[in-house]
């Protein structure tokens, strides 16, 4: 059935792979020393990573630095995707019920391209 | 053709059978570090609308199905992010479908990436921080792969499932 996979199918496919694996490469989630938190788009605090601490957000998060890692170490959110994401040294944790942000920026807070504040 | 009661059958049975694969997905979804990866079972439900019964009709099914998804299994904004996410893959899709380019699988592709990015588009808005959008290159990569998949399932039922009005020939 030649309807199923036409040679514009295994274009558009291997394009979209190929971006995907240059916006991995190129664009994504460099490091940083500093986990950033974002609270419904405004900034809470920077907390660098190299401190092990417990962040109280407010009631509804927690978020963890330990051993240069941060991750949500509570949530009341109901699906916990967030504390799903596990604990990262790059890239971002996002809550998005609680409109929570963490992003992994380095010290001059200048966030890479794709994850610019609006 | 005295179709319209059985019409409305069908309909109703796809609509269940969408419904029940996305509360399915939700049930068993697997932790991973990329929330929202899923296999999308539902755009089989769409695509095969699209080839069988036209535009309309699988943006009908699909908007009912989102809604009706939303409210039973999701909340309200779940329901605003699948909305997004299901506007911009039925249009993207439909497009594809017209230009007659496109096989099934292509159609299926370029459905998931851009419900992805529907949905992306609605976390940004709501975090009010372009963050969201670390996650599109991981999720583009598991929609081609997922959406391939359904596509070449969506492609066996075109071909195999019997339509309404053949079943009313018999």
């Amino acid at each position: 059935m030649k309807n199923v996979i036409k040679k514009a199918d295994i274009i558009i496919i291997v394009l979209l792979l190929a971006a995907a694996l240059a916006a991995a490469l190129f664009l994504l989630p460099t490091g940083g020393g500093y986990a950033a938190v974002y609270s419904d788009g405004r900034l809470i605090g920077r907390y660098a990573l190299d401190t092990d601490r417990v962040i109280e957000i407010d009631a509804h998060n927690t978020v963890t630095v330990e051993n240069g890692k941060v991750y949500m170490s509570y949530s009341d959110c109901p699906e916990g995707l967030c504390r799903n994401q596990g604990a990262i040294s790059a890239g971002s944790l996002i809550c998005l019920p609680n409109r929570l942000v963490v992003v992994i920026e380095d010290a001059g807070g200048d966030i890479d391209a794709v994850a610019g504040r609006v | 053709m005295s179709g319209r009661a059985s019409r409305a059958a069908y309909y109703g049975l796809l609509t269940a059978a969408a419904l029940l694969m996305g509360w399915v997905e939700q049930v068993v979804a697997i932790p991973l570090p990329v929330p929202g990866i899923k296999l999308g079972l539902a755009n089989i439900i769409a695509v095969l609308l699209l080839y069988r019964d036209g535009v309309k009709t699988a943006a009908a099914v699909n908007f009912v199905r989102i809604v009706l998804g939303g409210l039973l299994f999701g909340g309200i904004s779940s329901l605003l992010y699948s909305l997004a996410g299901g506007i911009l893959a039925t249009a993207g899709m439909a497009l594809l479908y017209k230009s007659r380019f496109f096989g099934v699988t292509g159609v299926s592709v370029t459905g998931a990436v851009l419900h992805n990015i529907g949905q992306l588009a609605v976390a940004c808005a709501v975090v009010g921080t372009a963050a969201p959008l670390y996650y599109l290159p991981y999720l583009t990569a598991a929609a081609v792969i997922c959406g391939a998949a359904c596509g070449i399932l969506a492609a066996i039922l075109i071909k195999r499932l019997p339509s309404v009005d053949n079943r009313q020939r018999r």
